[in-house]
């Protein structure tokens, strides 16, 4: 029985990308449109949701631009989310800069999220958006990550600099404090 | 509410979530949410961060716009630098720089050679500027002569005629 390739199975990003670097600009849409809905959840959940347009299209014209030096040793989503997350906070030390605000943490985003408690009508799913607001900003980087997207300990390491076993205990220290907060 | 002390089920509940588990093992850990109540308990707070986490809406014909099309980051030499390496290569290992000094004695002649080696080295080792700088140089090089030669005595052979 002669087997053939499933015709309508969907390109590798490798398979996008290679032909995007043989011309085929179809194959830039094709990865825009697997990847950006998730570099956009990330990027709003990290607290720039009045400009995520911008940032996403900024992450894939920067990684697009830098495609060569794309080794695949991580996930393609992976390298997207951390030239999304380098873009974010090249973006709030500029802002810092302009504002002569001093020494503001990295996950400044306490505004954003207080916006998010106007769009969520459940009051259970309040809470929950409540507890995430209540963690320290590495907690729910990584809780969001591994939860959100779904990312191994691995890709959540390399998007934050950090490693497998500090991203598995800061999911877990998260999971715990959320549960905490829920129960009270 | 304490945590249930199967980590490897806990762990597994963001993949249920996702749908990202082998059918095997996604009956197995949802046999074990059904009897833990810490783990029904997390899996609840998966769904719900997950259903927040709704993704903003964007424009994605836009943002395929923006990207340039592809250029190589790889810097090309010029065409005649590359001919210019090649050039080098074949001079170094042609000239080799050798001096022969010949020596005639009465009983014979024996060669006494003398050699000057030349490291040859790779010119891809070397920048363009030093290439180019090496070129020259050896363009600049003169035939230096070998020791004078020694005055050669004729061999008269006997019974020779002419």
């Amino acid at each position: 029985m002669e087997v053939t390739a499933d015709p309508v199975a969907e390109p590798s990003d490798t398979e996008l990308i290679r032909r995007w670097r043989g011309g085929d600009g179809v194959s830039a849409t094709r990865l825009v449109e697997r990847h950006a809905p998730a570099v956009a959840r990330f990027v709003a959940t990290s607290g720039e949701r009045d400009s995520v347009d911008e940032v996403v299209q900024d992450t894939f014209v920067r990684a697009f631009g830098a495609i060569d030096t794309f080794r695949g040793d991580s996930a393609f989503r992976t390298w997207l989310f951390t030239i999304a997350k380098r873009l974010i906070l090249d973006r709030r030390r500029s802002e810092r800069r302009s504002r002569n605000v001093s020494s503001v943490e990295e996950g400044d985003a306490v505004t954003q999220f207080d916006a998010l408690d106007a769009m969520v009508a459940d009051e259970s799913l309040l809470r929950v958006h409540r507890a995430l607001h209540s963690l320290s900003p590495k907690q729910r980087e990584v809780f969001t990550l591994r939860v959100e997207q779904g990312l191994s300990y691995k890709e959540i390491a390399d998007i934050t600099g950090s490693t497998e076993g500090a991203a598995r205990v800061h999911y877990h220290n998260a999971m715990r404090a959320v549960k905490e907060f829920l129960d009270e | 509410m304490n945590d249930c002390q199967n980590v490897a089920m806990r762990e597994a509940l963001p993949e249920l979530v996702h749908g990202a588990l082998p059918e095997a093992e996604r009956t197995r850990v949802l046999a074990h949410v059904s009897g833990c109540e810490a783990c029904s308990g997390e899996l609840a707070i998966v769904r719900a961060v997950v259903t927040l986490a709704t993704a903003p809406s964007i424009d994605m014909a836009t943002i395929s716009a923006a990207i340039p099309p592809y250029a190589s980051s790889i810097r090309h030499r010029p065409f005649y630098v590359a001919h210019l390496r090649l050039a080098a290569a074949l001079l170094l290992g042609a000239v080799g720089v050798s001096a022969l000094v010949v020596e005639h004695h009465s009983t014979g002649t024996s060669m006494a050679v003398q050699t000057t080696g030349v490291a040859l080295v790779g010119t891809s080792d070397l920048s363009d500027a030093h290439l180019e700088q090496l070129i020259q140089s050896m363009g600049q090089l003169e035939a230096v002569p070998s020791a004078e030669p020694e005055p050669v005595t004729p061999v008269v052979f006997e019974g020779d005629a002419s």
